[in-house]
């Protein structure tokens, strides 16, 4: 049998986005701890992630940038785990 | 002033026949005399509503006062409220207190209007009866013996035994429109995105709606005007241009088509909610109404999808209740895998487990595109059925709920018959339509009949014009429970 071997690379960044993902808090480095969580950060009753607006925009441009394709609809899904560090309980991955 | 609809109290406010203080001091007396028999409010804080009340009074001396300023309303204990307990009927939020307000309260807040107090509900609005909640059931004022609906059941109760003068609900898949058909009100869930989640806890994310309830479609319009409007923080608010709901109210009504499907006319549907609904639509005709008959042929399909995609939903949304960060945790655990478990089966009820586990189970491995997917599917069919149906008539007439209210713990044992309480509400939540139920008369044992007006996306002007001129030829809506 002839096996192919295909390597995929799953490659991170951090943007230079002033506040986070999914929050409006501010993602500056060396606060002082907890000062940065916002309600939508610690997952309290009724807050609704929404998507940082600048992250989109950096990404567009990466994906121009090394000459990607851009997807015109882009769906972000829920993986559910319980763990200490999750605090709504599910991460947002695609 | 009980039983004064909101713009005559506006208008006494403004006059200062009465003051807010004085105003919320009625209400809350009415609430400390019938709410240990009728169970509809979880939180009341006479000190805070006051204080707001006060500030009320200084705004309308200013001359700075907007139409619900001064007006007390109670808010379903589902929408967080800063510095008040916030327990969504749950014993896992038993003594949570948001440190910040959700966009319904904030506008509310912002037009003045006072925090009258948090009303009772199914746990987490899992229900149709107001019976899960944590706080005990609450009670039926035109009889006590009787389920007032739910899952807002609790503002439903106290607009019934006019302790409050409006309230807020939210509607996943008619936990507005069915307490309101049962307890002889009126209640709007409006298109879904009209008005803000942000602070809404959350139940089935798509279904989600908050929206207004009150005595009368007029003042239903008037609370609408104040809790619709976009909002950044939810990512399905829609940017819709301000309306006034309150425009078309007096509009008349004919050449207005109304489609009347078959569909919620046959087995299930109880003769006395029929005949009430039937004359309700004769009414109609004479204020020059065409009525049509339309198909929804799915229609059966919709409380089977509903119960796997409103289960999903919430299975993800409720696994933040951990014990980790606020909240209930059980005392004794081993390792933290034991207190996620023990704290999670010790603070959520049955009816909230047996949805979390439905939905867990839904979205595992294997089962996703059998159940969920599918599910899907058949939500779309649903929203193409609505599509067609408008082709031909401009509102959808029928029963709001198959029967009238039940005797408590008569449904209880049995979550299907409980389920199919909302077989003619869920499709509008599945579509994202607004629907409404008002008054239409009284059936078995005497209590209210709902009649359920499903309008097109952004209809709801016209839909409360419609429950307006009806309530401007019927009397329904200005019955009261006897005896309180």
């Amino acid at each position: 049998m002839q096996w192919e071997t295909v390597i995929g690379l799953e490659t991170h960044a951090q943007l230079s986005t002033m506040s986070k993902m999914f929050s409006g808090a501010s993602t500056a480095f060396g606060a002082a701890p907890n000062t940065q969580a916002s309600a939508v950060d610690v997952a309290l009753p009724g807050v609704l992630p929404v998507v940082n607006k600048g992250a989109i925009e950096r990404a567009i441009r990466f994906a121009l940038a090394i000459g990607a394709n851009i997807n015109r609809r882009s769906v972000f899904a829920r993986k559910n785990y319980f763990y200490p560090d999750l605090p709504r309980g599910y991460q947002i991955s695609q | 002033m009980l039983n004064t609809p909101l713009k005559e109290l506006s208008a006494a406010l403004a006059q200062k026949k009465i003051s807010s203080a004085e105003l919320t001091k009625l209400f809350l007396d009415r609430i400390s005399r019938l709410n240990a028999a009728l169970n509809a409010f979880i939180t009341v804080d006479a000190e805070k509503s006051l204080a707001q009340a006060r500030a009320a009074d200084e705004r309308i001396a200013k001359g700075a006062a907007q139409p619900l300023t001064g007006i007390p309303v109670a808010h379903k204990d589902i929408f967080v409220t800063k510095g008040w307990r916030t327990t969504c009927g749950s014993k896992m939020l038993e003594n949570f207190v948001s440190p910040y307000d959700a966009h319904v309260i904030e506008r509310f807040n912002a037009s003045g209007a006072v925090v009258l107090g948090k009303t009772n509900m199914d746990e987490f609005a899992m229900g149709s009866s107001s019976e899960t909640s944590f706080y005990g059931p609450v009670k039926n004022p035109w009889n006590p013996e009787f389920v007032p609906g739910g899952s807002s059941g609790g503002s439903a109760a106290a607009l019934a035994a006019r302790m409050a003068p409006a309230a807020t609900g939210t509607d996943t898949g008619g936990s507005i429109r069915q307490p309101a058909a049962l307890s002889g009100l009126s209640g709007l869930k409006p298109t879904y995105g009209l008005v803000s989640r942000y602070g809404m806890v959350a139940f089935a994310s798509s279904l989600d709606q908050g929206g207004p309830m009150a005595k009368s479609a007029e003042d239903l319009a008037l609370l609408l005007n104040v809790m619709a409007g976009f909002d950044a923080r939810d990512s399905t608010s829609i940017e819709h241009p301000a309306e006034n709901y309150a425009r078309d109210l007096d509009q008349p009504l004919s050449g207005l088509r109304i489609g009347v499907p078959k569909e919620h006319f046959g087995e299930g549907l109880s003769a006395d909610v029929g005949k009430s609904v039937e004359e309700a639509l004769k009414e109609f005709e004479k204020l020059g109404a065409k009525r049509i008959s339309i198909g929804l042929p799915n229609s059966s399909l919709s409380v089977p999808a509903y119960y796997v995609i409103a289960p999903a939903e919430a299975s993800s949304n409720l696994s933040r209740f951990d014990g980790v960060r606020y909240g209930y945790r059980a005392s004794g655990y081993r390792d933290l895998a034991d207190m996620y478990r023990k704290t999670r089966a010790e603070g959520f009820g049955a009816e909230v487990r047996r949805r979390i586990l439905i939905g867990t189970y839904v979205l595992s491995h294997g089962y996703y595109d059998a159940y969920y997917l599918k599910a899907q599917k058949i939500r779309r069919l649903i929203a193409q059925d609505f599509a067609e149906a408008f082709k031909q008539c401009d509102v959808i007439v029928g029963p709001t709920s198959p029967t009238v209210a039940f005797r408590i713990g008569a449904k209880a044992a049995d979550p299907v018959q409980m389920y199919l309480n909302d077989i003619y509400t869920i499709p509008a939540n599945l579509a994202g339509l607004p629907g409404m139920s008002i008054p239409c008369g009284f059936g078995a044992n005497s209590l209210p009949v709902g009649l359920h007006i499903v309008g097109n996306y952004f209809a709801e002007a016209r839909m409360l014009n419609v429950a307006h001129r009806y309530q401007g030829v019927t009397d329904w809506h200005r019955r009261e429970p006897a005896g309180i």
